[in-house]
């Protein structure tokens, strides 16, 4: 593929790439557009290669996803461990309370709170499945884990997910 | 799980998804700051001034190693052992095994070995 050609694909995923590294940040926004960017810096620099043994969107993911990965162990050691031997302070909650979220008065913030409830990787790949329209196979192929273990965290997260909806639609249906 | 279940999921991560793609920066922007970043990151450089200190580094400290010629010998810790039942070969004939005996300490050189013309009975 030519720089040119990959520039343009790369483009047209621009979307879902940001709203797969919203997720993989936990919709913190100004870290998802770092990651991004990070992840074009690695794609720019050749230290990330397409080698075209699977689909460039796959390819693509799995970039976000390491860089996010690798930026939310930094931001670990930087605000936890670090701020707490320092100050002696609590780490930052990145979850927002229900109470927060109930005031917002919004679906999405219900989804996006009951989603971060989640594992992490069990919110991935029905991230990826539902909303990217990725098979169970490409996702496990983006996590970087053995199709098996995919398909566990696909079935386990799926379970708990609608567990955590079923209120809600029971108070929309009632 | 009922097969309705799937639509449910789609539908509700469709909704937590709604406002992203409105939200996502421009393409153009993201990937103009990632070439200037991926420039200012290429200089070779830091790199070539890091392992250049290193191998100087590395290079002083075997040149100090060789300067300083081989360790003084020493038993290692643990090479002699004693075992725990050697209290048992202590026995109270073990010194007499230990040397060995003089048998005639007190006879002299003469009687061990004795004057051949002696023994013929010339005068």
């Amino acid at each position: 593929m030519k720089p040119g050609d990959l520039e343009q694909h790369i483009a047209q995923l621009h979307p879902a790439s940001f709203a797969w590294a919203l997720t993989c940040c936990s919709w913190d926004r100004t870290e998802a557009e770092e990651v991004l960017h990070s992840a074009y810096v690695r794609v720019l620099e050749g230290r990330a290669r397409f080698a075209g043994r699977s689909s460039l969107k796959t390819w693509l993911f799995s970039v976000v996803r390491t860089v996010a990965t690798e930026t939310r162990r930094r931001r670990w050691f930087r605000e936890v461990a670090l701020k707490r031997w320092l100050e002696g302070t609590p780490p930052r909650d990145s979850v927002a309370g229900p109470d927060e979220v109930m005031a917002s008065e919004e679906r999405g913030a219900l989804v996006r709170h009951a989603l971060q409830q989640l594992a992490i990787r069990q919110r991935e790949v029905l991230d990826l499945v539902f909303f990217h329209g990725l098979t169970i196979e490409e996702a496990a192929q983006v996590m970087g884990v053995a199709l098996g273990t995919a398909r566990v965290h696909y079935q386990r997260g799926k379970r708990r997910l609608l567990a955590l909806l079923a209120p809600e639609e029971m108070h929309e249906a009632g | 799980m009922k097969p309705d279940d799937d639509d449910t999921l789609k539908a509700a991560l469709a909704e937590a998804h709604r406002a992203d793609t409105a939200r996502s920066p421009s393409f153009d922007k993201a990937w103009r700051a990632a070439r200037r970043g991926s420039q200012t990151r290429a200089s070779p450089v830091p790199w070539l001034v890091t392992c250049a200190t290193l191998v100087t580094a590395a290079g002083l400290a075997m040149w100090l190693v060789s300067q300083l010629g081989p360790p003084p010998a020493q038993i290692p810790a643990g090479t002699v052992w004693r075992g725990p039942t050697d209290f048992l070969l202590e026995t109270p004939g073990l010194v007499t095994l230990r040397t060995v005996p003089q048998l005639v300490p007190t006879l002299p050189d003469s009687v061990l070995r004795p004057d051949p013309d002696a023994r013929r009975g010339n005068p």
